[in-house]
This record gives C-alpha cells, structure tokens and sequence, in this order.
C-alpha cells in the first residue's frame, strides 16, 4: 500500500486514526516527563498489557476472569526470584521465556481444572476470585522464600549483554511489546479462532454444535491470556524493582476489569485506554480528592456497565459518527462494531 | 510430665475451639443465608453482600457511639442494611436481572463505593464495639462468654424461622412462586415488583444482623467485607445453590475447616485460610451442584 493510500484509509476510519493519535501520545511521553516519571508510565504500559489479556478473555470469550492478577504477580516474582538468586541466568530469557511458561502453565493447570467441568459464568468469575485471594495469601504467609507481607526488593533492572537498560530505553521496550501483544491479540481475534470465541461469548452450545471444541478453544485463550499476563508481570518486577502480595490479590484483578469496563471491552484498545487512562487519572486526581476518586471512579463505572457497555471506545465512535467522521457507511460502522465485539448479544 | 499436661489441657481447648467456631459459623450461616435468597433464589450475584455485614457492624458501631444501648443496634441493623438493599435494588438491580454477570460488575461498583465512603466517613482506623451481654458461664470445660451463646441461639432461631417463612407462610410461598414463574405468578395478581424488592431487602438485613451479632467478636473496619463476601459464597455454593439446609451444611463445613486449619496451623493463619478455600474450590469443581441440592446446575 502506498502511503498516499495508507493516509487516505486513515482518514476514512476514526477508529484507526484514534489509535494511531494514541500511539504518537505514548511515543512522545518520555520526551516531555522527568525520568521518575517516565517509570511510572512504563509501569502503567505493563499493566496495558495486563488488561490486553484479560479482554482476550472476558472482552472476546465472555468468560469474567477475577482473577487474573494471580498470574501478572506469578510472573512478578518468578522474575524477581531469578533475577535476584540465579544471576547466570540472562535477564531477557527469564522475563520474556521464563516468566510467560511459568505462567501459562498455572493458567493452563487452572483452565484445565475448571473447563474440563465446564464451570462457566458466575461460577468462573467466583472460582477464579478465589485462586487470587489464595495466591496473595501464600505470597503474604511465605516470608523466608517469598518475603512476606513486605515483598521482595532490590530486583535489579533489565540487562541485555551486561549492558543496564536506563529507564528511558526501557519504556520503549515495554511499549513495543505492548504493540507487539496488541497486534498479536488483533491478529488472533480477527481470525477463525477469534470468531470460535466470540461464538463461544454468545452462545457456547451452538458454537460447539457448529464442530468447535469449546473446551479447547477456552483452554488456548486461558493460557495464552495467563503468558500475556507473566511477561507483564516478569516487566513489572524489573521496571518497579519491587514486588509485593496485592500484584496477585483480587483487588488489583477487579480494578483491571473496572479499567477494561470503562475503556469498552472486547474491543483491545478500549482495554489499553481505560488502563492507561485510569492509572493516569488516579495518580494525578487522587491527591486531590483521596477517597472520593475511587468512589468518583467506581459510579462512572457502574453508568457503563448500566448504559453504556461499549465503554469509552464507544462513546468516541458515537461522537466521530456524529461529527460526521469518517466515510464508513452505517452498515459497516455497524458491522465493524458487532466484529470487535460491541453488539448486545454478549450481555446476556 | 508432658502426657499429663496435655491431658490436662486438650480438653479445655478443645471445648473452647468448639466455642470460637460455632459463634463464628452462626454469624457465617446468617450472612450466608441473606445470600442464598439473593444468588441462590433470586439469581442475583451481590458483590456488595459482604459490604452489607461491614455495614451491620458501623451500624452497630453508631448506636453505641451515639450512647444507645448495644440492643438497639442488633434490632436497627437489619432495618438499615435491608434499607439501603431496599435502595440497591429499586436503583441498580431491577434493571439487571436478565443480564448476570453485569449485575455482578455494577454491585461490585457499589461494594467500593460503600466501602469508600464509609472510609470517608470513619476513617480507616478499628472499632471495636461492646456486646450487650457482660459474663461468662462454664460450659464444655472452659469459661464461655454468654454473649458467645447469645450469638449461636440468635443464628439458630433466625434461621429455623426464615426456612419456616418461606415454607409456610404466605409472604414466603409468593416470594418463591415469583422467583419460579415470575409470569404466572404476576397473572395470579401477585405484585412481583413488590415482592423482588422485599426479598432482596429481606436477604440484606439477614446480611445487616450477620454484622451487628458478630461485630463485638471482631475489630471492624472498612475493609472487612471482603472475607464476608468470599465465604458467604462459597457457603452458599458448596452447599447447593438455593436450599438454606445446604447453606448451613455449607457454613458449617466451612468455618469448620476453617478453625480447625488455623489450631493445627497457628503460626499460618492465610495459609489456612487459602487452604479452605482451596476446598471449597476443588467441592464446586467436583460436585458443582452442591453437597446438599438435587438437580443439575443450568
């Protein structure tokens, strides 16, 4: 495609220019913080990433996982033990191989245990609640191995080669992962393995009558998702240097769905925006109004599980129609729309 | 020297540990029971319920800061947490029950606000609140708060007679014949908006006196309904999702368990804790419907 013709497809579609607007933010970020600052949002680009996975579950397969933050602290202090313990080990290898098997084979373990009894809906958000309360407790009663309620500190920072990677290079490297895992996670849901579970959000008998194996195809997300997870948490011990039990607990697992809620599930970047977006709001608001941003945070939520399930992804589209954006046709807005995920039939 | 000692002691700690864990499973039952009219009847998933029990405790903790008799807390309890679930419900819920799982999301938005404001409110600091009943009598060998009795009679008789409401009186049948067939029920002139909103608020304030009894065992602060929520689950789902029976057999295997892990893990309380919860989760794996409910989960 040339780039006259790249231009002009992304002045037909508001959705793509909006994403690429939020690239060019996240791009230039560094260049306007100070370096503390600029951790700071690499540590929210890893919870992204986090978010990225639960909405592969959730957002696309319907199933409402509260308990994801099990697996991003697994990672966490897999990472942190071996970096910590096992320096000949090198860093790359433990935060992006390590870490991801590790994790993807809990979650594999704890998809298998529940899929093959077809545990689904409120028995599956209760049930995965349970293994990140169990998590956090272990990591909190573990003091000599796993530090306790005090965590494990001083993990260092990336090394490649023995070369250090500044805080700076390090914020590049988690956003292009985060790229990396968005465009993976686009690929995966546009094709035939993503249509499989969105049927399976909508009506898993009939998705297994058409000849899926749902169990399976739940079975790979789940896991798949549980990997996402362990390399954001792998990137997470070695930016913030520091590891505590609520990385695993279930309040940091329903503030991410809260996240993924309000930025428009089941559509990838709604996850990434109301991530990034809430981090971003909560740090810089909540010194202003301490208790009552979470209350602030927690009826804006409660008004787009009510009335507006799209989250703010949808609320920007709406607005771009309005505004007459974009040359799309209502049909393919329309069609559009119901393949990332925003049509009705996923709430039932 | 030592055989004799121990001897000696068991006994009393076992009379004791028997003690701590009935009170502890009576205040269990009660919450989970508001619950099962909530999940397990009406189908609604609360994630507020275990707010609900902090909000019985504060309840409690306001009457007596106010300089009221600790009585009139445990009789005003109930009437304000089946209050505010009177509210929850007529706001939030009604517009809900076709759509679980966001039922689920938006009553979790409510838990944080509840919890939230109560921060704001109290601040984040314990309370302690006093039982109304001083003393203690001698009983299984050890020296028992009567308070402790007081706690397992008010559990037992509110639970014989909410099984005895909903199965012979006439409020009770026509809240179950709505939740069966709410169009029926509606052709026969029962009023199912009414009786949707007077079983939700019915099974928060059993949540509401859950709270209050329990409060004077317990530190209370704002984050306490977590636990609440959890276990009241898992009760209600270990046992059969729907039968207040299977709720009782839920919570007593549960807060079973639960002290028994902790006296013979005292140095790992969360370790014991996740450990019950790692059965509870292994029951609803392996029997999803419950130890007690007949019939297969939809």
């Amino acid at each position: 495609m040339s780039a006259a013709a790249k231009l002009a497809r992304v002045r037909k579609s508001p959705r793509l220019a909006g994403k690429l607007a939020g690239l060019a933010v996240l791009l230039v970020v560094p260049l306007i913080l100070s370096s503390s600052d600029v951790a700071t949002w690499s540590v929210y680009l890893t919870f992204a990433i986090l978010a990225l996975a639960i909405d592969l579950v959730w957002g696309y397969t319907g199933l409402l996982t509260l308990g994801h933050a099990a697996f991003f602290g697994a990672g966490a202090y897999l990472a942190a033990k071996m970096l910590i313990e096992v320096p000949a080990v090198p860093d790359p290898v433990v935060v992006f191989v390590l870490a991801p098997v590790f994790c993807a084979v809990l979650a594999l373990a704890i998809g298998w245990f529940l899929f093959s009894a077809n545990v689904s809906g409120p028995y599956f958000a209760i049930t995965t609640l349970i293994v990140a309360i169990v998590f956090e407790s272990i990591a909190g009663e573990f003091v000599s191995f796993l530090g306790g309620f005090n965590g494990l500190y001083n993990i260092p920072s990336l090394e490649v080669v023995g070369i250090g990677i500044e805080t700076i290079p390090m914020y590049y490297v988690t956003l292009a992962v985060l790229l990396g895992l968005f465009l993976l996670s686009r690929w995966i849901v546009d094709s035939a393995f993503g249509r499989a579970l969105r049927g399976i959000r909508q009506d898993m008998e009939r998705t297994a009558m058409f000849g899926y194996n749902t169990e399976w195809a739940r079975l790979f997300v789940f896991t798949l998702s549980g990997a996402m997870a362990g390399i954001a948490g792998g990137m997470y011990a070695t930016i913030n240097n520091f590891v505590s039990p609520p990385l695993l607990g279930f309040v940091l697992s329903t503030q991410v769905v809260i996240w993924i809620a309000v930025g428009g599930r089941g559509t990838l970047v709604g996850a990434v925006l109301g991530a990034i977006l809430i981090q971003y709001l909560n740090s810089t608001l909540s010194d202003l109004f301490v208790n009552s941003w979470n209350i602030l945070l927690a009826v804006v939520f409660i008004a787009f599980v009510l009335i507006g399930p799209r989250g703010l992804v949808g609320l920007l589209e709406d607005l771009a129609e309005r505004l007459g954006l974009g040359e799309e046709s209502t049909a393919a807005v329309a069609a559009s729309a119901d393949a990332e995920g925003g049509g009705g039939d996923q709430y039932e | 020297m030592v055989p004799i000692e121990l001897s000696m002691l068991v006994p009393l700690q076992v009379g004791q540990r028997v003690l701590v864990a009935a009170t502890s499973i009576s205040a269990l039952v009660l919450a989970a029971a508001g619950l099962t009219i909530i999940f397990g009847l009406m189908g609604v998933i609360n994630l507020a319920h275990g707010t609900f029990v902090m909000l019985g405790a504060y309840t409690g903790f306001m009457i007596q800061n106010a300089g009221f008799s600790p009585w009139l807390g445990i009789i005003a309890a109930p009437f304000v947490v089946g209050a505010i679930g009177l509210v929850l419900e007529i706001s939030l819920v009604k517009r809900l029950y076709e759509r679980p799982l966001d039922t689920l999301l938006a009553t979790w938005g409510v838990a944080i606000i509840l919890r939230e404001g109560v921060k704001l409110v109290f601040g984040t600091s314990q309370k302690s609140v006093s039982a109304p009943i001083e003393g203690s009598i001698s009983l299984l060998g050890t020296q028992a708060p009567v308070y402790w009795l007081f706690i397992i009679g008010i559990s037992a008789s509110v639970m014989t007679a909410v099984i005895l409401l909903f199965k012979y009186t006439d409020v009770g049948i026509m809240a179950l014949a709505v939740i069966e067939n709410r169009e029926m029920a509606s052709a026969l002139g029962i009023d199912t908006t009414l009786s949707d909103r007077l079983t939700f608020a019915f099974g928060s304030a059993l949540a509401g006196l859950a709270g209050v009894i329990i409060a004077p065992r317990l530190s209370v602060n704002a984050e306490m309904g977590l636990s609440w929520l959890a276990n009241s689950f898992l009760a209600v789902i270990v046992g059969g999702v729907g039968t207040f029976v299977g709720t009782i057999a839920g919570g007593v295997l549960l807060g079973g368990l639960d002290n028994i892990f902790r006296s013979v893990l005292p140095d790992l309380t969360a370790v014991a804790q996740a450990l019950v919860l790692v059965v509870a989760l292994v029951i609803i794996r392996y029997r999803p419907n419950g130890l007690i409910a007949p019939g297969g989960r939809e």
